[in-house]
C-alpha cells in the first residue's frame, strides 16, 4: 500500500475496515448470545426439572460472558484484505471495480518504476490510480456497510424474553422443588435418635428406642413407607417415649446429704492439688465427676490426695485465700442433676414432640391434602405448626427456664444475653428471623439443620443481629457437646460472646 | 498525487477513447442494417479486437450469413464464405500447389491460396465437413499462418474464423473436437429474433430498400485497437476471480458445486481464462473505462466457458444445457477470495 500516493484510498480502506469490524461484531455478538442464551435457557430448564440446585446467575453470567469475549476475539482476530474493502466499495458505489484496481496499480506503479510511462498499460493504470483517488473522497462507509439488523437478532431477541422469563419465575421460587413432607421433622428426628443413642450407653431399650427412630426419620424421608404405616409408628414410638420418660423421671435423684459438705480437713487436700498444678476449675470438674459417680466426699478428697503428689507446704498455690474460699463454697454447692438423665429425658421428649408434629401433620394430610403432592407452602406451614411451642407448651417453658439458669444448656427456646443485664431471655423474643420460622428454632437441633443445609458458599440472609443470635446458639451447642464442666460453660460461653462481639465491634470501628 | 504519476501520456487516454467511439459507431452502423442482434454484434467484435474466433450455433434462417458479411464490410475486410459440406478437402480450404505455366511457357510448381486466405472466413456449416476438414482450420486459427507442402503461409491480419453450425440437425454431422472448440474464443448462440425485431426484418428485405453500409473502420486500425485492448489492465484480484471462475468448473477440485460435480466431465481448459480476461477488457475499453472490473468478467463468462465444458454422461442423459452449468458457477463463485 501506498499511503504517500493514495492517502484518500489509504484513509478509505481504514474507515471501511473499522466500519465493518463493529458490524461484524454486531452480528457476532448476536449469534454467539443466540448459542448461549440457548445454553442458557437448557441451564434454567435442566436446573427447574432435575433440581440441579446450580448457582443460576452465575453460571448464566459465565456462560454468557465467555460467549461475547469468544465473539469478541474472533471479530479481533479476523483479518481481511485491503482489497475486499474496496470491493464492497465498487459494488456499492456501482464502479465497476475502479476502487480496487486503483489501490492495486497505485502498488504496480510503484513496484515497477522502471516501465516506460509510454507504455499504454502504465499509462491506463496511472489514470485508473487518479481515478480512483479521486472517487475514493466521496465514498461514505455507512453506505458501503449500512447498518444492518443481525440475522439472528429475532431469534436472540426470543430467547432473551424467554430466559428474562425464566429468570423472573426462577427468582419468585417459581421452579423450587417443594420439600418432601416433614422433611425438618425427619432430619429432626433422626438427629434426636442419633444422640439418644449417644446417650444410652448400655440402656437396651433405649438404644432400639433410637435406632427405631432414626429408622422412622430415614424411612420417611425417602418414602419408604406409607403415611399410614407411618402413623401406626409414631403412635407405638410414642407410647414407649412416654413410657421410657416415666422411668427416668421415677428414680430419684441423688439424694444431697452431710457426706456432700467439703469439710474444713479437705480444704488441705485441695490445696495440695492447686499446688501440683490443678487450676481451680480443674478441682471443680474433679469434684462433679466423682459425686456424678456416687462417691463420697472423703472418697473425692482421697482420690485428690492419690492423684496429686506432694508439694512443699510454702509453695506458691497460684490463688489467694479469698479464691480458694470462692473455690470451696463452689464445691459445696448441692450436686447438679444429673446431665445424663437429664439429656436423655430430653432427647426423649424432643422426639416425642416431633412425632405429635408429625402425627399431627398427617392427619391433616390425610383429611383433605395429599401427602406426596402438597406445595412447599403447604409444607412450609406444617412444619410451623408442628414445631412452634404452642402457649403452655410445659416442654417448651421448662427448657426456656433451664435455658436461662444453665445458660442454655439443654434449653428447647434460645436463649440471648441481655447487653444490658448480662441476663438471658428466650430468643424468639428478640429475634425476627425465629420468630418467622416459628418454632423450629426452639429446637435444640435447628442450627445443625439450618447449617448442615446451607451450600458450602451460600450467603448468608440472616440479618446482623440474627446472625448474633444464631452464633450464641452455636456456642451454646458446641459447648454442651463437648461435655464442657457445667462450673465452666458459662465461662466458656462468655468467652466466645465476648470474643464475637470483640470482632464485631473492631470491624465496625473500621467502617 | 506525485509528479511521477501524472506523467502518462495523454495520447494513450486519446486513443482509447478514439478506440471506443469508433467501436460503438460499428455497432451502430451493424444494427442499421441487422435487426436485433445487438449483443450478439458486440460479441463479434469483442472476439475480433481480441484476435478470437466465434462459433456461432443457430437454426437456419437466422441471419448468419448475412451478420457475418455485414460484420466484415463494416470493418473493411475480405470475407470468404465456404460451406462445409462431409467431401469437402482440407486442400479445398487452404489451397494446394499446382502445376502452371509461367510467361515463357515454363512449368512451376505455385501454391494456390485457398478461400482462407482471407480476414474474415465464414466456416458455414462447420460440423458438416470431416474432422480431417475441420482440423485444416486448426493452425490457421491458433498461428494465423497456414502450412502446405513445408511452406509457411501468413495470414493477413486481423484474422477471424467465424463459424456456424446447426445445433438441430445432427444426422451426418461431425461434431467439434475438443481441440477445435476449444480454439474458438466464444460460442455465441443465435437466438430467435423478438416479434418487434422479426417485424422489421420482414419489413426491411422485403422492401428492397437496404440501407447502404459504410466502412466505419479501417483493417490498420482494428490491428492498432486489437494492441491497444491488450494493454488495458487487470487488478489482481479480477484476475484472481477470472481464474477461480475457471476452476470451479472442474468436478474434480475441492468445492466445486454439485452440478459441475454431477454433470461436468472436463472444465474449462486455460486458454476459457485467457478469453475471460481478454473479453473483459474490451468490454472495459467499450464503457470508457481503463481497468477491468468484475462485472466484465461476469459478461464474458458464458461466451467464454459454455463450449469449454464437457458434459459428463449424465449431463448429456440429461440434457444439460451447459449454460445452465455456467450460471450456477457465477452464482457460486465470490468476488473476492476470503
Amino acid at each position: 500500500m501506498t499511503p504517500e500516493r493514495t492517502p484518500g484510498l489509504t484513509e478509505l480502506v481504514r474507515t471501511l475496515e473499522m466500519r465493518w469490524r463493529i458490524l461484524v461484531l454486531g452480528e457476532r455478538v448476536v449469534d454467539a448470545a443466540t448459542v448461549s442464551l440457548l445454553a442458557s435457557l437448557l441451564i434454567l430448564l435442566a436446573d427447574a426439572i432435575f433440581a440441579l440446585d446450580l448457582p443460576v446467575y452465575r453460571t448464566l453470567l459465565v456462560v454468557n460472558g465467555a460467549a461475547v469475549i469468544v465473539a469478541l476475539v474472533q471479530v479481533a482476530m479476523r483479518r481481511r484484505e485491503a482489497s475486499g474493502f474496496l470491493i464492497d466499495a465498487d459494488r456499492a458505489y456501482r464502479l465497476k471495480s475502479l476502487l480496487v484496481s486503483g489501490f492495486e496499480f497505485a502498488d504496480a506503479t510503484v513496484e515497477d518504476d522502471t516501465r516506460e510511462t509510454e507504455s499504454p498499460r502504465r499509462a491506463f493504470e496511472m489514470i485508473v490510480v487518479e481515478q480512483a483517488e479521486e472517487r475514493s473522497i466521496k465514498i461514505e462507509p455507512q453506505k458501503v456497510y449500512p447498518p444492518r439488523t443481525p440475522r439472528r437478532a429475532g431469534i436472540a431477541a426470543a430467547l432473551v424474553a424467554v430466559v428474562g422469563i425464566m429468570l423472573v419465575l426462577h427468582a419468585s421460587g417459581w421452579f423450587d422443588r417443594p420439600d418432601p413432607p416433614f422433611a425438618a421433622e425427619m432430619l429432626m428426628l433422626e438427629d434426636a435418635g442419633r444422640r439418644l443413642a449417644d446417650r444410652a450407653e448400655e440402656n437396651d431399650e433405649l438404644r432400639l428406642l433410637a435406632e427405631e427412630l432414626q429408622q422412622l426419620g430415614e424411612q420417611t424421608r425417602d418414602g419408604a413407607i406409607d403415611p399410614q404405616e407411618t402413623r401406626r409408628r409414631i403412635d407405638q414410638l410414642n407410647e414407649r417415649i412416654e413410657q421410657q420418660v416415666r422411668n427416668l423421671q421415677r428414680t430419684p435423684p441423688l439424694e444431697y446429704n452431710e457426706d456432700a459438705e467439703i469439710p474444713p480437713e479437705a480444704e488441705e487436700s485441695i490445696r495440695g492439688a492447686l499446688r501440683a498444678g490443678m487450676s481451680d476449675a480443674e478441682v471443680v470438674e474433679f469434684f462433679t465427676r466423682m459425686r456424678s459417680e456416687g462417691n463420697t466426699v472423703p472418697e473425692i478428697v482421697d482420690a485428690l490426695e492419690e492423684a496429686t503428689p506432694d508439694q512443699a507446704p510454702n509453695a506458691n498455690l497460684g490463688v489467694d485465700e479469698e479464691r480458694l474460699r470462692e473455690l470451696m463454697d463452689q464445691l459445696n454447692r448441692p450436686p447438679p442433676e444429673s446431665d445424663a438423665e437429664s439429656d436423655i429425658v430430653n432427647d426423649l421428649e424432643e422426639s416425642q414432640r416431633v412425632l405429635q408434629q408429625m402425627g399431627s401433620g398427617l392427619a391433616e394430610l390425610s383429611e383433605g391434602e395429599d401427602l406426596e403432592t402438597g406445595s412447599a407452602g403447604e409444607n412450609q406451614r406444617g412444619v410451623g405448626r408442628g414445631g412452634s411451642p404452642e402457649p403452655g407448651d410445659e416442654t417448651g417453658s421448662d427448657d426456656a427456664d433451664d435455658g436461662s439458669e444453665s445458660g442454655g444448656q439443654q434449653g428447647g427456646t434460645m436463649a440471648v444475653e441481655d447487653s444490658a443485664t448480662d441476663d438471658f431471655r428466650p430468643a424468639e423474643q428478640t429475634s425476627p428471623v425465629f420468630r418467622e420460622i416459628e418454632g423450629i428454632v426452639t429446637d435444640n437441633t435447628i442450627m445443625d439443620i439450618i447449617i448442615r443445609e446451607l451450600p458450602s458458599e451460600a450467603t448468608s440472609e440472616l440479618t446482623e443481629q440474627e446472625r448474633d443470635v444464631v452464633f450464641e446458639r452455636v456456642i451454646e451447642e458446641a459447648v454442651n457437646r463437648e461435655q464442657t464442666p457445667p462450673e465452666l460453660q458459662r465461662l466458656v460461653r462468655n468467652y466466645f460472646l465476648r470474643l464475637t462481639f470483640a470482632n464485631t465491634e473492631g470491624a465496625d470501628d473500621e467502617q | 498525487m506525485s509528479s511521477s504519476q501524472t506523467a502518462w501520456d495523454p495520447r494513450v487516454q486519446e486513443r482509447a477513447m478514439a478506440a471506443g467511439t469508433k467501436i460503438r459507431a460499428v455497432q451502430e452502423e451493424i444494427g442499421r442494417y441487422i435487426v436485433g442482434h445487438g449483443e450478439l454484434v458486440e460479441q463479434l467484435i469483442v472476439c475480433l479486437l481480441c484476435r478470437g474466433h466465434a462459433l456461432l450455433e443457430g437454426v437456419p434462417g437466422l441471419g448468419k450469413t448475412f451478420l457475418i458479411k455485414t460484420f466484415g464490410e463494416v470493418f473493411d475486410l475480405t470475407t470468404t464464405r465456404i460451406q462445409f459440406t462431409p467431401d469437402l478437402m482440407p486442400a479445398d480450404i487452404i489451397g494446394t500447389n499446382v502445376l502452371v505455366r509461367d510467361e515463357q511457357g515454363e512449368q512451376l510448381i505455385q501454391f494456390q491460396q485457398g478461400p482462407i486466405f482471407s480476414q474474415v472466413l465464414l466456416a458455414d456449416e462447420i460440423n458438416r465437413a470431416t474432422p480431417k476438414t475441420q482440423s485444416a482450420l486448426l493452425e490457421a486459427m491458433q498461428e494465423q499462418n497456414v502450412t502446405v507442402a513445408g511452406k509457411t503461409y501468413a495470414l493477413v491480419p486481423p484474422f477471424i474464423v467465424l463459424a456456424t453450425q446447426n445445433p438441430i440437425e445432427m444426422e451426418g454431422t461431425y461434431p467439434l473436437p475438443e481441440a477445435q472448440l476449444d480454439r474458438f474464443f466464444f460460442k455465441l448462440k443465435v437466438e430467435y429474433p423478438g416479434q418487434d425485431d422479426l417485424l422489421s426484418i420482414v419489413d426491411r428485405t422485403t422492401t428492397g430498400t437496404l440501407p447502404v453500409l459504410r466502412q466505419i473502420l479501417a483493417a490498420p486500425e482494428t490491428v492498432e485497437f486489437q494492441d491497444l485492448i491488450r494493454s488495458v489492465p487487470a487488478s489482481r484480484a479480477v484476475m484472481e476471480y477470472a481464474v477461480r471462475l475457471v476452476y470451479a468448473t472442474h468436478p474434480d477440485l475441492d468445492g466445486s458445486i454439485d452440478e459441475v460435480k454431477r454433470f461436468v466431465r472436463y472444465g474449462s481448459s486455460p486458454r476459457g481464462a485467457q478469453s475471460l480476461v481478454l473479453a473483459a477488457k474490451v468490454y472495459a475499453l467499450l464503457d470508457n473505462r481503463y481497468a477491468v472490473g468484475f462485472d466484465d468478467i461476469r459478461r464474458a463468462a458464458l461466451p467464454s466457458l459454455r463450449h469449454r465444458l464437457i458434459l459428463s454422461f449424465q449431463g448429456e442423459a440429461e440434457g444439460i444445457d451447459p449454460d445452465r452449468v455456467v450460471a450456477r458457477v457465477l452464482e457460486t463463485t465470490p468476488e473476492a477470495g476470503s
